[in-house]
């Protein structure tokens, strides 16, 4: 990074942001990938989720449940630390969805600056928090078919992290088509929400919200 | 840094993820876990107490090691047995039948309960005294038990219609609950458990939903809890108090 070189660099630069602005989704309405910028492949997001959606079923589902996993304290059992650490996640998913229709100006003309950042935070915060959860229900219980519920929750918690990966992977691609991340991010949400419905609500309303 | 934030995001949950796993086969129960360090300590501490010291490795199938894994810094919660001319009873024993089921008996003031269970089917609950070195207990269909106990032991015979198996069983050295069962809320909504939680950390239980008995899957003992097709199963320690319980 001498002398002679400077220049050059910051062309390189400037040429970098350039394309970062035109797959950045907070463009509200993102033009076509630039003539000579190769669409972006997806097989290796794709796989990789497929990969991590198969190999969470197949663990779940070899693994011997142990009824047993690690306990956060002041919870009154582990089921009631799984429901509120879910609910935590799918409030956020809330705010996942509202920032992201602002970041596409979907809220109107409702789109300030933070939208972004505000997507990025709450995304990170909720995925960390299922992550537990998860944890729980794969050792503790895995792939469980006793009825519909536990079978549609068993399917969705192991797509929701395929779907995740899959989209984080995606994500710092340049040349997105304009619907894939929408996509993507909704069906992230979609999962996410079916998770909570067969889990949490329904642990709300059999059990009840004091417990 | 764009490029990369993403990836880290997912790294994060992973690491996360590993750590939570590692402290949860931590947590969760394991037959074939060993104390190899344990058990000299513990038997080091509690030398003082000669008469209370249990020898290790005392019940009659060589194939359950019973590793009591003390731990060095209770030691003095060692087999009460007591030496008063009353002898009110306060102890835990566990041990095996000569079928291979396994029993544990819980005392308390000299009120005594046992399960012996097979960890498949075959599950008795006994209701009785431990009192002057003697255990007497019944049970439904007219089960008996009767035995004695004494430094750390007890044995004697178990009786169910015309079948009867030995056992031998040692005092736990931890005050912790040898016993479980479904609380009665929970037997009232047609679920019953029972589960025995030996020493070493491995556990033995039947529950039986709607008349059928399935192998119990492991209590959470902090919680008391576990998961049974899918609902919860609420367990709380069996207290062998007059009315307590039955």
């Amino acid at each position: 990074m001498s002398g002679p070189h400077r220049p050059l660099t910051d062309t390189g630069d400037l040429d970098t942001v350039n394309v970062r602005v035109l797959a950045d989704p907070m463009a509200p309405d993102p033009p076509p990938a630039p003539v000579g910028v190769p669409r972006a492949s997806l097989t290796v997001p794709l796989l990789v989720g497929a990969a991590v959606a198969v190999a969470l079923g197949v663990y779940g589902r070899v693994h011997e449940p142990t009824g047993i996993a690690v306990n956060l304290a002041g919870f009154s059992s582990p089921q009631a630390v799984k429901v509120w650490l879910g609910s935590g996640a799918a409030a956020f998913a809330v705010v996942q969805l509202l920032s992201a229709l602002a970041m596409w100006g979907r809220l109107g003309g409702f789109s300030p600056s933070w939208a972004g950042t505000v997507h990025r935070w709450s995304g990170r915060v909720a995925f960390l928090l299922t992550v537990p959860v998860a944890v729980h229900c794969l050792y503790a219980l895995g792939f469980a078919d006793h009825d519909l519920r536990t079978l549609v929750h068993s399917l969705l918690g192991c797509l929701f992290f395929g779907a995740f990966t899959t989209k984080m992977l995606a994500l710092p691609k340049p040349g997105l088509a304009g619907w894939f991340l929408p996509f993507v991010g909704g069906l992230v949400f979609a999962i996410l929400t079916g998770i909570w419905l067969t889990s949490s609500l329904w642990w709300f309303t059999t059990v009840g919200v004091g417990t | 840094m764009k490029r990369i934030t993403p990836l880290l995001t997912l790294l994060t949950g992973a690491g996360t993820a590993a750590v939570l796993f590692a402290m949860s086969a931590q947590a969760a129960p394991r037959s074939d876990r060993t104390a190899p360090v344990a058990a000299p300590a513990a038997s080091a501490s509690a030398a003082p107490s000669a008469a209370t010291a249990t020898p290790p490795a005392v019940p009659a199938t060589p194939a359950e090691p019973s590793e009591q894994r003390g731990r060095p810094g209770a030691p003095a919660s060692a087999t009460p047995t007591p030496t008063p001319p009353v002898r009110k009873v306060t102890a835990n024993w566990t041990g095996r039948l000569d079928g291979g089921a396994t029993i544990a008996i819980t005392a308390r003031d000299g009120e005594a309960v046992a399960y012996v269970c097979d960890g498949r089917r075959l599950e008795v609950w006994l209701r009785g005294t431990a009192a002057a070195g003697r255990l007497a207990l019944t049970g439904k269909k007219d089960a008996t038990l009767t035995g004695t106990f004494g430094d750390g032991r007890a044995s004697g015979e178990l009786v169910v219609g015309d079948r009867r198996w030995s056992f031998t069983a040692t005092a736990t050295r931890s005050p912790a609950p040898v016993l479980y069962r479904a609380t009665a809320r929970q037997r009232q909504a047609g679920v019953d458990g029972g589960w025995i939680l030996l020493p070493d950390g491995s556990q033995v239980g039947i529950v039986t939903r709607d008349g059928t008995p399935v192998p119990a899957p492991p209590l959470d003992p902090a919680f008391g809890t576990t998961i049974v097709a899918g609902t919860t199963v609420t367990a709380e320690p069996v207290a062998a108090r007059p009315g307590a319980d039955e």
